[in-house]
């Protein structure tokens, strides 16, 4: 909030760190480890934007000595870049590599040698060691800074926070939630094996195997074509391995590719889908509840009756309506259509946010300190912003929270009809619908292990925003959250 | 009771920098019109301090909101002028109003517990004010926000500052308030009842304060408020107000000393402290009532303990009670008090016809 910043602005926080520099010193000391243990894939996140692109354009318009200059120098730069991201880091497949093949003397090329499931766990369990453990140390640098470097010894949001640190739901909610961004954001090296290989262009991958004593060479397309999990014939389930030594943590899709690198690697589009849903749907809201409350009458009607009839059209089938117009634009091969269903989700996504901001937002202009601002001069954008927004963001981030897992419900239900997000980015909806023909066999995990997961992270989202409201309301202690989660499914 | 010389009060050679005049504001339900404010008058110098009294209702915050342009629908501002310095403030657009509030006009609110934003520090919303109108901002902004604390009264202000509503009691709070609109460097500040929400020690300090500032500043102070104790010790010049209209109207001393209205009578014989003790106090049976159609007669007549036949059937206006006396006026039949009854009413009846109105939605 800008409170903070306003303080910053009166005495540096340099200076009061420099009156009394220990925790802060021992909390960078351990951040910069942590930092440090995964530096090269910052550099490598940096590296990755298009540099040579940008140096290039300014280049053309620059005369030639300095463009000359320009380009050797961001060539030099970019060799260092390129040299640091190449430094080792923890985090990688290639330090706790699971593929390997077994020989009669044990496994051979998997981490230390130990069976592919080992190895893999090992892996699993860094990253999520790692990820938690930066954010703990993110979190605890907030406690350092509210003990011993913020001027206000209290500040009403220190309430809110105390409260969710009682709220066990709201915390369940928040883990299930940080479980979920962390596979989407470590997909690659969470996986048992990576998208290209397995499941973008397999044939053009190849694996080792071990057979008849000698180690022999397949693509990973043939394997895939051995590994299917197609009913009580033939079946790679929970943890199993298939005949080319390959381990499946929740077992092969009917296709014969592993079910876990789809599983995360869909879990980065649900994301991505939500969370550009939420902001424009959410930005949509804020902003227009900003209008509503401010000038009431008139504009608050012409509002309503607009959003009335965005949300008398069945929203399900509007999206479906539209996602097959559109399917021949060029918006829709956009991440595989992931950018097309985010803006409709988001374009169709404002409307019942906004009712449930519109009503805080009309109470909180109603307070007198929104007539002493107006009474002193206060220009109306800053008077809404300011005195406004900040109080209604609280409850934009319940109901946000709450319908970003009506979206990712609403995403996987158009997979599983074949709509929206297409092969080869692989969408949780599309595992649930290829394996639909097999629940009742021993292949019922293709469908359920992916619908399982689906469950958990919407109700994981909708705990965290229970947690969030009896956080920023403790009078609501209790009161149902289910209606947000049902309007959210559509 | 306050010391005014009566020389600075009966000597007006300062132009008015606020004036009202004929001021009618009237809110529009759905099930009738409301006139909250009916044909109000009144003048405010430059370090003059202006009190408006009178019950809950009576319309006194609707006439400050009126002149700050915050009246909000189903109300509105249809008739008479406020002017600022001579300028037209009624027909502003939300621009020009913009420029007057706080610059040219600041309010302080009753109640201090709510006119700070709590998710704010007290610098913050100082800073806020002086951002706006005096273009301070950073460092500056901090040692001026600082100088209005300590000029408001508030000890140890470079540390208080920094610090959120909350922590400070109901008199700091009204100061830090106070602070937030000097920050505006008004002309003219509206006191809407800033007193109320405090105890009688903090109240006193709080009118001291604002004495000084009026001295200091040479500001003009319109002070609404029910307290007759309050009026006495801060105003020079009393508007009492009752049911949307200002029915009597004097400077501090004469009003006290010789009030004339039957209704200011009746207010004044309801404080415990200017009363003989032993004797029960005297009320004013029934309640305000709604001013909801056009005057055409007296709205006390229901109340008034000297009410006659012709209350019922003009509408008495703002008339001197004396030739003696134009400094003081009062909207009663009974006056002037030196002509016959008959003659008074009359009167009454011919210059009401001359300033009749109708409200249109």
């Amino acid at each position: 909030m800008s409170a903070y910043r306003e303080k910053f602005e009166d005495e540096p926080l340099r200076n009061r760190i420099r009156q009394n520099p220990r925790p802060a010193v021992a909390w960078a000391a351990v951040m910069a480890v942590l930092l440090a243990l995964e530096f090269s894939a910052l550099v490598d996140f940096v590296m990755s934007w298009p540099w040579a692109s940008l140096v290039g354009g300014i280049a053309d318009n620059l005369p030639q000595g300095l463009a000359t200059a320009l380009t050797g120098a961001a060539g030099t730069i970019a060799g260092f870049g390129d040299w640091l991201s190449n430094l080792p880091r923890l985090l990688t497949r290639e330090l706790i590599p699971n593929q390997g093949y077994e020989t009669a003397s044990g496994w051979e090329s998997t981490f230390l040698n130990l069976p592919p499931a080992l190895a893999w766990a090992i892996r699993v369990t860094v990253v999520y060691a790692y990820a938690f453990a930066f954010l703990y140390w993110v979190w605890r640098g907030y406690l350092v800074f509210r003990e011993h470097y913020r001027y206000a010894n209290w500040t009403p949001t220190d309430d809110m926070i105390d409260r969710l640190r009682d709220h066990r739901w709201g915390q369940f909610g928040l883990i299930v939630v940080t479980m979920f961004v962390i596979l989407a954001v470590f997909a690659p090296t969470l996986g048992p094996t990576t998208l290209e290989a397995n499941i973008a262009s397999p044939y053009t991958h190849n694996i080792q195997y071990f057979e008849g004593g000698e180690v022999k060479e397949a693509t990973v397309g043939a394997a895939n074509l051995a590994s299917q999990s197609q009913g009580d014939s033939q079946n790679f389930g929970l943890g199993s391995y298939d005949d080319y030594g390959r381990f499946h943590p929740v077992g092969t899709l009917d296709t014969g590719k592993d079910l876990f690198t789809f599983l995360a690697h869909g879990a980065r589009i649900s994301l991505f889908i939500g969370v550009v849903a939420i902001a424009i749907g959410g930005g949509i809201a804020l902003a227009l509840s900003m209008i509503t409350a401010y000038y009431k009458g008139l504009v608050d009607l012409v509002a309503v009756l607009a959003s009335d009839s965005f949300m008398a059209m069945p929203r399900l089938i509007v999206l479906i309506m539209l996602d097959v117009v559109l399917a021949n634009h060029w918006i829709s091969t956009l991440y595989s259509g992931g950018v097309l269903l985010a803006l409709l989700f988001g374009l169709w996504g404002w409307p019942g946010l906004w009712r449930a901001i519109r009503g805080p937002a009309l109470q909180v202009v109603e307070n007198e300190w929104i007539d002493a601002a107006e009474s002193f001069g206060q220009k109306p954008t800053v008077l809404m912003r300011k005195h406004v927004a900040p109080y209604v963001i609280g409850y934009l981030l319940i109901y946000a929270s709450m319908s970003i897992g009506g979206i990712m419900i609403g995403t996987a239900g158009l997979s599983y009809l074949g709509l929206g997000v297409t092969a080869p980015t692989p969408e949780w909806g599309r595992a649930i619908a290829s394996g639909q023909d097999f629940v009742t066999s021993a292949s019922w995990h293709i469908s359920i292990i992916p619908g399982l997961a689906i469950t958990l992270v919407v109700v994981g989202f909708n705990a965290m925003g229970d947690g969030i409201r009896d956080a920023i309301d403790p009078k609501s202690e209790g009161a149902s959250a289910d209606e947000a989660a049902a309007a959210g499914g559509a | 009771m306050s010391q005014v010389d009566p020389q600075t009060t009966t000597e007006s050679s300062k132009d008015p920098i606020l004036e009202v005049e004929n001021l009618q504001t009237v809110f529009f339900t759905d099930k009738e019109t409301i006139r909250a404010v009916d044909g109000v008058s009144f003048d405010i110098e430059p370090g003059e301090t202006v009190g408006i009294v009178g019950e809950s209702g009576s319309g006194k915050s609707v006439t400050a909101r009126s002149i700050m342009g915050l009246v909000e629908s189903p109300g509105r501002v249809v008739g008479g002028s406020i002017r600022l310095r001579g300028d037209e403030l009624t027909d502003n657009t939300k621009q020009e109003w913009q420029r007057i509030r706080g610059g040219q006009i600041a309010m302080v609110f009753q109640d201090p517990l709510t006119s700070l934003n709590p998710v704010y520090t007290v610098g913050n919303q100082i800073k806020e004010s002086l951002r706006l109108h005096q273009g301070l901002r950073g460092k500056a902004a901090t040692e001026e926000a600082i100088n209005l604390l300590e000029a408001v009264g508030i000890p140890d202000a470079p540390r208080r500052i920094k610090e959120y509503p909350h922590q400070f009691s109901g008199g700091m709070r009204q100061r830090a308030v106070i602070a937030v609109a000097l920050a505006c460097d008004p002309d003219v500040l509206i006191c809407d009842e800033p007193t109320t929400a405090l105890d009688v020690t903090i109240q006193a300090q709080i009118l001291e304060l604002l004495h000084d500032l009026q001295e200091e500043r040479d500001l003009a102070i319109m002070f609404i408020t029910h307290d007759m104790g309050v009026i006495a010790e801060i105003a020079d010049r009393v508007n009492v107000m009752y049911a949307g209209e200002i029915i009597e109207s004097a400077p501090v001393d004469e009003l006290f000393d010789n009030p004339k209205h039957p209704y200011t009578q009746g207010l004044l014989g309801s404080i415990p402290s200017r009363n003989p003790s032993g004797e029960p106090l005297a009320t004013i049976e029934g309640e305000v009532p709604t001013p909801n159609e056009p005057a055409t007669y007296c709205r006390f007549a229901d109340r008034c303990p000297e009410a006659f036949d012709e209350c019922e059937a003009v509408h008495p206006v703002a008339v001197e009670v004396s030739e003696t006396d134009a400094e003081h006026t009062a909207s009663c039949l009974l006056y002037p008090d030196d002509v016959s009854r008959d003659e008074a009413v009359e009167l009454h009846r011919s210059r009401g016809a001359a300033t009749e109105t109708e409200v249109d939605r």
